[in-house]
């Protein structure tokens, strides 16, 4: 699974812009922060293939997500 | 009522005389403070159609209601205009210390009118003004002329000026508080038509709160809520512009050369994998940044100094960058040297130019120059291309002398410029009412779009501030937003508007909104002044002095016709990227304008109802004659 990452998260990634984990079977978001090391109360958005979804929600491994930390902006 | 004055200081530049007026508690009960009874005091101090670089026209100051509580992130003042740009209400924040010295000086607001016979500084100590003749900063940047009265004064006066492009009356110039910018919509030329350099002022008057250990209590949750959130850490390091590489790559919505693309796609042509673009953030803060330098009671600051040591740009020294400077002179002008748009923000910050409209300006002339449709033999050999640093830096010192040409056509932004040039170049000019467009690339964004359209001053980000909702699909209450719809977003920018507003009315930062929403805001009114305001009352006086805005402009004409969008976004659908294919059609603005008017209780030529106007207790104020029938 493809993982891309923005902003501040990606200081828990080794600074990459994605990273690629493996998922034997379907889990979700929240199991997946912790697979992937990333804090999840830093995590504002998580889109699956392009769609926003809830942390919630069940992913598989030939989906790709993005994680979006919060927008301030402007 | 606790917490306020019940007093403004009326200062009159023609007769050199200044007065205080007695307030009472109803109009703070009605518009609160800042942009509050900036708006009811410019509104009641003008009248319609008057020149906005005359002696008739009004400046009104006013510190958030928060401003010097040590509410953290309270740190903005309201300045309020007829603006020069729009012909309409001219509106801009700032986090000026200055406004911390008018919460402790016993007065709630200065309201400038009349016009000096020779240069002149106001010094304000408490409630007592004099006129210091500024013959001798006369040309000095407003940043020097800041440093200077400091050395002579004292350094405990708080102090703002205007640059050279305000003494020449550019209608995209502001005024610098400290480095930090009132910048939109005009102010500078508004200071300069009044021939005033700027202002200092000291107050060390004790502002008596109704209850200040629950002031003290909140004050202390909030500093530890803002610590603990998410956001914090990522606004401390990067700065506004921390989600830039996420809005280019990822929304397609970081609007480039001018508009044309709204993906800045050229900054990664030539970097490997891995390697960030040299204006975003997470490259250049870590290298450049010499300190924070945060607005007034801000625990989470986003400000800082950045200093360039080598190369051609050694010695710029600036506050900066904010994620709008890294479009006005980055993307929209296809440059992605950092170290030039930096030394490009010094000079805006120096000579008191709006960086937005600066920026999107010298963006509409590269376009203009690559059309073949400037005069070449006049440009004194600029080769005005779109990625020539050097080019746009020597063009913006001459706008803000208002020299040769090219200086002379681009001084007053794209309206006046794309007016003075004709041949069709108004279809890229990227101005809503004249103020020129923020960096969201709104044909992917429409919402937003609409946001920009109906604002009270042009196309302004922050008046209803739903980038955020838009490009996340979820904020506060709002839920399943899909920014590429046309549909119910007049219901969601008239809320957002709403709340906005209540934000400059209390002077807490926009950029802590996720983090009090509307909720935090009650209480702490409430152990200020000893009101007992709920949370519905807050978004009633946001709605209230948000219609007394809409009023000022029907008072001017500007009424439908003018909610409406530049061109190249309703023709031009964006060539590459994520957003590829995305515009806003002239079929479905209308359609959001009727759901927007709706929404506000307006006509459908957008004019506030006289049922909208009584249930806001407005009518004592406004002409009711002006407002929509019944």
């Amino acid at each position: 699974m493809k993982i891309k990452v923005y902003g501040i998260l990606k200081r828990y990634v080794g600074d990459r812009d994605y990273i690629k984990i493996d998922i034997p079977e379907p889990t979700t978001v929240a199991d997946l922060f912790s697979k992937a090391g990333i804090p999840g109360k830093y995590v504002f958005i998580v889109e699956k293939n392009g769609k926003a979804i809830t942390k919630d929600i069940t992913v598989n491994n030939d989906d790709e997500i993005s994680l979006i930390p919060f927008i301030s902006g402007g | 009522m606790k917490g306020v004055w019940n007093k403004v200081l009326k200062i009159d530049l023609s007769t050199k005389k200044a007065e205080i007026v007695p307030v009472n508690d109803d109009v703070y009960k009605k518009y609160n403070m800042g942009l509050g009874i900036a708006t009811y005091f410019l509104y009641k101090e003008t009248e319609g159609k008057i020149d906005p670089l005359g002696p008739d026209n009004v400046v009104v100051f006013s510190p958030g209601l928060f401003v010097g509580t040590g509410v953290p992130t309270g740190s903005k003042s309201a300045m309020t205009f007829k603006s020069p740009l729009t012909g309409g209400f001219g509106r801009a924040m700032v986090g000026a210390y200055l406004g911390v010295e008018m919460r402790k000086s016993g007065v709630d607001a200065i309201i400038i009118k009349g016009k000096s016979d020779k240069p002149v500084t106001l010094k304000i100590d408490n409630e007592h003004v004099e006129f210091i003749d500024a013959e001798e900063y006369r040309g000095l940047d407003s940043i020097l002329t800041q440093e200077k009265l400091r050395e002579k004064y004292g350094k405990t006066y708080r102090t703002c000026a205007i640059g050279q492009s305000g003494e020449n009356l550019s209608k995209i110039s502001g005024i610098d508080f400290e480095e930090r910018q009132a910048a939109r919509a005009g102010g500078g030329a508004v200071f300069g038509s009044k021939n005033l350099k700027a202002i200092i002022m000291k107050g060390d008057k004790k502002i008596d709160f109704a209850n200040p250990e629950k002031l003290k209590e909140l004050n202390k949750k909030w500093v530890n809520i803002i610590k603990e959130h998410p956001a914090t850490k990522a606004d401390m390091d990067y700065g506004s512009g921390e989600f830039y590489e996420w809005m280019n790559k990822e929304r397609g919505t970081f609007p480039s050369r001018n508009w044309q693309w709204g993906y800045f796609q050229s900054v990664y042509d030539n970097l490997k994998e891995g390697e960030k673009s040299h204006i975003d953030p997470y490259y250049w803060s870590p290298k450049y940044t010499v300190r924070h330098h945060p607005c007034p009671t801000c625990t989470k600051p986003c400000g800082r100094i950045i200093e360039v040591k080598e190369g051609k740009y050694a010695g710029t020294k600036v506050d900066g960058i904010e994620y709008e400077v890294l479009y006005s002179l980055g993307g929209v002008l296809e440059i992605d040297d950092v170290e030039a748009v930096a030394k490009m923000n010094e000079i805006c910050d120096r000579e008191g130019f709006d960086a937005i409209s600066a920026g999107v300006t010298i963006a509409w002339a590269m376009e203009a120059y690559e059309k073949g449709l400037l005069d070449k033999d006049k440009m004194e050999g600029i080769e005005l291309t779109f990625g020539n640093a050097d080019a746009a830096i020597e063009v913006l010192k001459k706008m803000a002398k208002r020299e040769g040409y090219i200086g002379k056509l681009l001084a007053d932004g794209t309206k006046a410029a794309a007016e003075k040039l004709g041949k069709n170049s108004d279809q890229f000019a990227i101005n809503i009412k004249g103020l020129e467009l923020p960096g969201y690339d709104v044909r992917g964004i429409k919402g937003m779009a609409l946001a920009l359209a109906v604002s009270v001053r042009g196309a302004c980000h922050l008046t209803a501030g739903v980038y955020g909702i838009e490009l996340g699909g979820s904020w506060w209450k709002y839920k399943g937003i899909d920014r590429l719809s046309s549909d119910w977003k007049g219901f969601e920018v008239k809320a957002a508007e709403d709340l906005a507003t209540t934000y400059d009315i209390f002077g807490l930062c926009k950029f802590s909104r996720h983090m009090y929403f509307l909720e935090g805001m009650p209480e702490l009114n409430n152990a200020i002044t000893g009101n007992d305001i709920i949370d519905a009352d807050v978004m009633t006086i946001g709605e209230r002095v948000y219609n007394l805005q809409k009023m000022f402009n029907i008072r001017e004409g500007i009424d439908r016709k003018y909610d409406t969008l530049p061109y190249r976004v309703t023709h031009n659908p964006i060539p590459k990227g994520v957003s590829k294919g995305a515009y806003v059609s002239e079929e479905e603005l209308q359609h959001m304008l009727d759901e927007y008017y709706m929404a506000r209780g307006w006509s459908k030529d957008s004019t506030p109802t006289a049922i909208k106007l009584a249930s806001l207790d407005l009518l004592d104020v406004v002409d009711e004659s002006i407002a929509a029938g019944i």
